[in-house]
């Protein structure tokens, strides 16, 4: 078994992947970092304080990876999901009831969801409670509640793709607060619109929530956004690396 | 003094120099470019043409709305009631002024009320308790030369006539026919 | 180039190339990396579970005719829909959660104070853990009094009550008129700026005047949601200032 193993790491096409030796060494488990390119978000050594379970209780990872479900669930989800008024909830009832294994995928999602909006603003509140915005990192706090504002509106934009009557109204009255916006609502104190230029108008895409609003809070959902904030958390790890929040003592 | 020797030519020569002409004439095509570009975005948003139920439709004779009745015939197609009061035969829009829930009409309290925040409306469409800001919308009503009820709705109507719910206009014939 | 690749264990290397290493430092390879695994399957298991054994909510088609009675946003918004019942929307919809999101953003700048990084203290910095525990906590009362104590028309139910009995909102709610509302928000506002500054000596120095102004107005901003709320239920009022275009 060894000395297959042996024979696996020595050939030319291993060792053109895997550009270290066994990681028992301090220099090829910096190198382990170093050398994988999604490993490397990490710095090479970190504060044996800052990584304990009870400091951070992980929320910022976990909020990260259940972006990944989110996006893995949602891409397979898309196969059989059309966003028209016709075809939405009777797609929806036919990933509970005839897809195989769309019922476990829509359910993962949903509650993906839901467990995102709360570790994401859990992961503020421990951030906050160790005094982790403080300089230098007052601007990745800043990412990090723009981050939470875009998890709420990807959350609220999936909520109407079921076109149930649970989303139907929520989206209905979600809508209408849009359109109560001081100045830039038909609805809102010091309105100079009416209902069809307003920004309620440009979330809805006509004058009730219908087939344009369906397809809006879809692409928003399934492209916009998570474009959107997958550029945003780039930022965030990126600022965590520069502004040292794992390495320096500060 | 800049060491950097362009920022300090620039610095001498006081004025308008050719390069200060050309750097503000770019920066400014720059911006107005990028102006339009947003401008025309949330231009693109807004759609030219909606389909949607068309804004007037033909409700029927004035007899078949009998005084003091609130009918509800019309509330699922075109969301709105048709009452026949003392007033006279006019017609509410069925959306809630607060956040557009649809209300429900209670006939033995004779209310008209809202299940989302508990927003109360009388007949008259006024407010009589809960959060609503305003009464509900009024929208226009007409007879043909035959004698049918047109109704103005889509919400087309509704809300460009937010004005509709309140006195004097609420009165005037565009909103309310006298039978 | 093998001599690389192999390296040589930490403990052997010369004196100078430990410079730099400190005591607590450990390479991330393994030690974080395992926990990050670790925790990541934990939660795939749970998910996993979670999805298998409860059912995503699906009600009825939707019917633009037929509101649920109640219906409730999903629930990281109740709290805000249950705002709706004391402000109008432009001020529960609108303006509180740009405060909301405004004030997050601005409390690296706000507070200038060095102490308690990197650690659990409630010692060096009493007034800051204060401030935000309250308004969290403010926003999950606000979800758990609209999630679990709302029923029929949005009406507060006690959890002993019968979901079944039909409630009718509260009528003759009182505004105070124009000139009352000027003098509340002024005395409100102007006082609530005024009095810490003096009763504290030093503080306005320390922070600064621009942050202690807009310290100050958000901390008023969110004492006075819950002051009209208070006066909503107490003394029934609807707004507290009336005015030709907004109310408050």
């Amino acid at each position: 078994m060894a000395k297959f193993r042996d024979w696996i790491t020595g050939t030319q096409v291993w060792k053109s992947i895997v550009r270290h030796g066994y990681p028992d060494t301090r220099t090829n488990r910096m190198l382990t970092i170093l050398s994988n390119f999604f490993l490397h978000v990490h710095p090479v050594t970190v504060n044996e304080r800052y990584i304990r379970v009870r400091h951070s209780w992980c929320m910022g990872g976990i909020s990260f990876l259940l972006y990944i479900i989110l996006v893995v669930t949602g891409i397979l989800l898309m196969f059989y999901y059309r966003p028209t008024i016709e075809f939405a909830y009777q797609d929806i009832k036919d990933l509970h009831f005839s897809v195989a294994y769309g019922d476990i995928l829509r359910n993962m999602h949903r509650w993906a969801g839901h467990a995102m909006v709360f570790t994401v603003a859990a992961h503020m509140a421990i951030v906050f409670y160790t005094g982790a915005y403080k300089p230098p990192r007052e601007f990745n706090w800043v990412v990090g509640v723009l981050l939470l504002f875009l998890t709420l509106f990807l959350s609220f934009t999936g909520y109407l793709l079921p076109w149930d009557q649970l989303s139907y109204w929520a989206v209905t009255v979600g809508t209408s607060m849009i359109k109560a916006f001081p100045l830039l609502g038909s609805e809102g104190p010091f309105s100079r619109l009416d209902g069809e230029s307003d920004i309620g108008f440009l979330f809805v895409g006509g004058r009730t929530i219908g087939q344009s609003t369906l397809l809006r809070f879809y692409v928003l959902h399934v492209a916009f956004l998570p474009f959107l904030i997958s550029v945003v958390m780039l930022v965030h790890f990126w600022r965590v690396r520069k502004d040292g929040k794992l390495t320096k003592k500060l | 003094m800049s060491s950097d020797p362009v920022r300090r030519e620039e610095q001498e020569q006081k004025g308008i120099t050719r390069r200060k002409f050309f750097q503000w004439c770019g920066w400014a095509g720059f911006w107005v470019a990028a102006g339009a570009s947003i401008y025309s975005f949330f231009r693109f948003m807004k759609p030219r043409a909606l389909f949607e139920p068309p804004a007037l439709f033909r409700a029927g004779r004035a007899e078949d709305y009998p005084g003091g009745t609130v009918s509800e015939k019309w509330k699922k197609e075109q969301k709105v009631w048709i009452v026949h009061s003392r007033e006279g035969v006019y017609a509410l829009a069925s959306i809630c002024t607060h956040l557009a829930c649809t209300p429900n009409w209670s006939e033995e309290e004779r209310l008209f009320k809202c299940p989302c925040h508990g927003s109360v409306f009388s007949l008259e469409g006024d407010v009589v308790a809960g959060p609503a800001p305003e009464p509900l919308y009024r929208v226009p009503v007409q007879f043909t030369d035959e004698g049918e009820l047109v109704v103005g709705t889509g919400l087309h109507g509704i809300r460009l006539s937010s004005q509709s719910n309140k006195e004097p206009k609420r009165s005037s014939s565009h909103y309310l026919l006298r039978v | 180039m093998e001599e690389e690749i192999t390296g040589t264990p930490f403990e052997d290397l010369p004196d100078e190339a430990k410079v730099g290493v400190e005591e607590d430092e450990v390479t991330t390879f393994p030690h974080l990396v395992y926990k990050e695994f670790l925790c990541a399957l934990a939660v795939l298991i749970l998910f996993i579970l979670l999805s298998v054994f409860f059912r995503a909510p699906l009600e009825e088609m939707a019917d633009p005719s037929l509101t649920p009675n109640p219906s409730k946003a999903p629930w990281y918004f109740v709290g805000l829909q249950e705002l709706l019942v004391y402000f109008d929307p432009w001020i529960a919809g609108v303006m509180i959660p740009l405060l909301i999101i405004v004030g997050l953003m601005l409390i690296p700048y706000l507070d200038t104070n060095p102490d308690g990084v990197e650690e659990y203290t409630f010692r060096k910095r009493k007034l800051a853990i204060i401030t935000f525990t309250v308004g969290l906590a403010l926003w999950f009362i606000l979800i758990a009094i609209g999630y679990y104590m709302r029923g029929l028309h949005w009406q507060l139910y006690w959890p002993w009550e019968s979901r079944e009995m039909v409630k009718n909102s509260a009528e003759g709610l009182r505004s105070l008129p124009l000139y009352g509302g000027i003098v509340f928000l002024s005395i409100y506002f102007g006082l609530g700026i005024y009095l810490p500054a003096r009763l504290k000596r030093g503080l306005l120095e320390e922070v600064g005047r621009a942050r202690y102004v807009i310290l100050m107005l958000l901390f008023l901003l969110m004492a006075g949601v819950v002051i009209k709320i208070v006066l909503r239920l107490t003394l029934n009022v609807k707004y507290i200032l009336t005015t030709p275009w907004f109310n408050i």
